[in-house]
């Protein structure tokens, strides 16, 4: 499928001119339009501008900076690509944050000559806060710095270390846009730079998962009668529907079975609708339906509640207050609810958390109640219903997702996280290692203690073998007992992060829904999932505690790989092949994203080179 | 070679799933239109865009169009395009509402005294009076981003200011599904449900659902139209592309623009952008 990519930077850094040269350069661009602009601008004298075959109002051609958010289709190497050119200056900020809500990844522009300014700063910030993790850098204009390798080094660190996750989730590409250096073709006068062009790095983006595999959600969107036919029209939100399928709707509690999926007049019905379709049911029963009712198979409910945590953006000038109303909406389902407070809120300068702003400029975590209770999912076990937009008076103003309810508020403390951040001198983190029994989590998760120990941080560990002789040891091997097991990881990492500590954990944790609680008790800033990926076959020859041995003859039954599912993370933030790369290569790497994290150099270089 | 090019005569896996999630896009946007606008109207020019549209429409509403389809006659269209309308309205049992300037037709308004005056008195100015003496508020228009720069920056569900004003550079955001779907009593609102089609999805699901077509489209004497409008205004481009599967091999290749043959687009640079703020489609 195809691949929704926001292009972010500040104005006149050449966001517009990538893509305007990307199409230009496959022929994706009309001809007429083409001339049109190379008329224009030979008569005022100035060289093409690519951009202009994007910014197409008058007034984004006379100032030279994008107005309003534009989306072009693109396609190359056999895919299609929707690139969502966003404006940079700081007065649209807004409109940047409408535009890039719903994109799969980020291209980030970075004119080398300028380099970083706060507004950019802002603009990371804000995919970080979006949740948006695919990101790719570009350093543009490298001809203005003589195809300079030490501009685009310096350029390169200044930016990684404001990116988190630094160089092992980001790709850092030096171009020149208007000439098309770098963006498909190779270019001959940076012969010092070995990865990949813009075109390459782009097809190694991944689109947005199926819904396929989550659980049934269908909102009903209106009642038609056709003859004796009732049918409820609405969309399917995620997972599957058949004609047999039985479906429950909320509010209400009204159960029957999908009697047909309507086809177009005078087709038969259809056997199946997946995620995304616009589909007409009629029922086996006779239920009184309204537009806004949620229907799920029963088996797998959502959640309902009346007050609801979220993390919200604000596109509204007016900044979000306590007290005031808003009209929550999810797919039909339409929700009012009172800002009942505001937890946190990014200050809009220095964008600081602040613990109990009485006012949310554009991003922050709040409590809503609403007057009746709302349907709803996590984001991570179903995105759709994860997430939601904000109206009032009619406008759309905001959106955000729904959090996870820590319930007991822990006792405020009077040392605050910047300043244990600055004495532990690394930002709060825990490297949360995933994998396959025997694929080296404890190996590795025990060597970069020492390492790092050494470098004079404190660091520490988190195994099977301390914990479950320890806090767990009540636990048994019981599928919920292994998910209360990984749910006290996170608890405690979350704790010895909380007290400063370099917190490393080494556990299998088998599926995406328990890695991503992890990452919600976490919290995502300080939350990095390192796969250690090692093939089964591999391990199962490792065998270091025989575990396999006993899992293949059926002692050991549900083993993760053997007889039990292990859900490969789909975007770790490493992804370490451990079968492929000794102990000290994946150390290296591990330890490129600990200098990443640490804000001074923590030793005096000993073991670098 | 097109014969052996699976491409020219089946869709890619890819080409597939981009129509299959834009016809449910489209789906959707007409029964919230539907649904949450009364006074809602169709405009149907016979062009590819607007009949793929009102087949999607009786797609997503069963076989009956619950609204009123109006065309603008502004009695400069290709007489083959007025036959095309009646045979299909007929077929299709649609509540047909012709909508004319007379007045400016009387006064002699015609492409002579100016083609963006010409527009502006026989398209958008019909328009906006046969909307308000017809009651309707709401209408659907097959615009799509990629025919044209300043479309591209358009909404799928679009408010108009005061007679029927486009004010480009504060339009509500649109993400998640979430649309902006509440306007005070007056607002006019210019519903797009195919805006994120591209001229080649247009061509391909029309050629998959089998959706009839205006004669025009295909090559005579190697022209054809790729785009049509008024009978002055529409020019044709050199093609030898004679039947749908030509056509969709002509669009993989050509870098001939859509409109290239619209005159009215050529009177100004900004043409279309100033057209559209005072409320052409």
């Amino acid at each position: 499928m195809s691949v929704k990519v926001a292009l972010v930077g500040n104005v006149d850094h050449g966001k517009s001119t990538v893509i305007g040269r990307l199409l230009a350069d496959t022929g994706q661009t009309r001809e007429e339009r083409e001339a049109r602009v190379r008329s224009y601008c030979e008569s005022a004298n100035r060289k093409f501008e690519y951009a202009f075959l994007l910014d197409a109002l008058e007034e984004e051609q006379a100032q030279g900076i994008t107005i309003d958010v534009t989306e072009v289709q693109w396609r190359h190497g056999g895919r299609d690509f929707l690139f969502v050119d966003t404006p940079g200056h700081r007065e649209f900020l807004k409109k940047m944050v409408g535009g890039a809500s719903s994109v799969d990844a980020a291209v980030l522009v970075l004119d080398a000559v300028e380099g970083i300014s706060e507004n950019f700063r802002r603009q990371i910030r804000v995919l970080e806060l979006l949740g948006i993790r695919q990101r790719i850098v570009i350093i543009n204009k490298m001809d203005l710095v003589d195809w300079s390798e030490s501009t685009w080094r310096a350029r390169e660190s200044e930016i990684l270390a404001c990116l988190p996750g630094g160089k092992t989730q980001t790709m850092v590409i030096p171009v020149a846009a208007w000439e098309g250096a770098n963006l498909l073709e190779r270019s001959a006068k940076m012969p010092w730079y070995k990865g990949p062009t813009l075109g390459e790095a782009l097809l190694s983006l991944e689109s947005a998962p199926s819904l396929g595999e989550k659980p049934l959600r269908f909102f009903v969107q209106d009642i038609y009668r056709r003859g004796e036919k009732r049918i409820f029209v609405g969309r399917v939100e995620a997972g599957t529907l058949s004609a047999g399928s039985e479906i429950q709707f909320e509010p209400g509690g009204r159960r029957s079975r999908v009697r047909s999926i309507e086809g177009e007049t005078g087709q038969a019905p259809l056997a199946h609708a997946e995620s995304g379709d616009a589909v007409g049911l009629t029922l086996e029963d006779q239920l009184f339906l309204e537009r806004g009712n949620l229907g799920f198979s029963p088996t797998h409910p959502p959640r309902e509640n009346s007050r609801l945590k979220a993390d919200l953006f604000w596109l509204h000038s007016e900044p979000l207050r306590p007290a005031q109303k808003l009209l929550i909406k999810n797919g039909t389902q339409n929700g009012v609810a009172t800002v009942e407070a505001i937890e946190h809120a990014f200050d809009a300068d220095s964008w600081e958390k602040q613990e109990g702003a009485t006012s949310l400029v554009l991003f922050g975590r709040v409590l809503l109640r609403f007057e009746k209770p709302f349907y709803f999912d996590f984001f991570d076990d179903c995105e759709p219903l994860g997430r939601f937009v904000a109206c009032a008076d009619g406008r759309v103003l905001g959106g955000g997702r729904w959090v996870r309810e820590t319930n007991l508020s822990p006792g405020k403390s009077d040392v605050s996280l910047a300043e244990r951040e600055k004495r532990a001198r690394h930002r709060s983190t825990v490297l949360w290692l995933t994998g396959l029994s025997g694929s080296g989590k404890t190996t590795l998760a025990r060597n970069l203690e020492r390492r790092l120990f050494d470098r004079g941080l404190n660091p520490t560990v988190l195994d099977g073998d301390n914990v479950r002789q320890t806090i767990c040891s009540d636990l048994g091997f019981s599928i919920s007992d292994r998910d209360e097991n990984l749910r006290r990881v996170a608890e405690m990492a979350r704790l010895m992060s909380d007290a400063g500590l370099f917190v490393i954990t080494a556990f299998i944790s088998p599926l995406h829904a328990q890695r991503a609680r992890a990452r919600e008790i976490v919290g995502t800033e300080r939350f990095v999932e390192i796969f250690v990926d090692c093939s089964l076959e591999e391990c199962e020859r490792r065998d270091v505690k025989g575990l396999y041995r006993r899992a293949r003859s059926g002692e050991i039954p549900e083993f993760t790989g053997i007889s039990s599912a292990f859900e490969a993370p789909a975007r770790p933030d490493v992804h370490l092949r451990s079968g492929e790369l000794s102990v000290e290569q994946c150390l290296d790497r591990l330890i490129q994203l600990v200098d990443a994290r640490t804000t001074t150099p923590a030793s005096s270089g000993a073991g670098r080179n | 070679m097109d014969s052996e090019n699976p491409a020219a005569s089946a869709l890619t896996a890819e080409e597939s799933a981009r129509l299959r999630k834009l016809e449910n896009e489209s789906i959707y946007v007409l029964r919230e239109a539907f649904r949450l606008f009364p006074g809602l109207a169709m405009l149907w020019s016979m062009g590819k865009d607007s009949t793929l549209m009102l087949t999607l429409a009786r797609k997503a509403f069963f076989g009956v169009i619950p609204f009123p389809v109006v065309h603008i006659d502004t009695s400069y269209k290709i007489p083959e395009m007025i036959r095309f309308r009646d045979e299909k309205a007929k077929e299709w049992a649609l509540d047909l509402r012709i909508g004319q300037n007379r007045a400016a037709l009387t006064a002699g308004m015609n492409p002579e005294k100016g083609r963006l005056e010409c527009c502006t008195a026989l398209k958008t100015d019909a328009l906006k009076s046969f909307l308000r003496e017809q009651g309707f508020r709401t209408v659907l228009a097959a615009i799509r981003r990629d025919e044209e720069g300043s479309r591209g920056k358009e909404r799928i569900f679009s408010p108009r200011g005061e007679g029927s004003t486009w004010n480009y550079k504060e339009q509500p955001p649109e993400f998640w599904n979430g649309y902006q779907t509440e306007f005070s009593e007056t607002t006019e609102v210019r519903v797009h449900p195919l805006l994120n089609w591209s001229e080649l999805d247009v061509w391909l699901y029309t050629r998959e659902k089998n959706i009839p077509t205006l004669g025009l489209y295909y090559a005579r004497n190697g022209q054809r139209y790729r785009s049509v409008g008024c009978a002055p205004c529409s020019g044709t481009v050199s093609s030898k592309a004679a039947d749908i599967d030509a056509v969709i091999r002509e669009l993989r290749t050509t870098r001939t623009g859509e409109r290239s043959g619209r005159a009215q687009d050529k009177a100004d640079r900004y043409a279309m952008q100033k057209l559209r703020a005072k409320g052409y489609m």
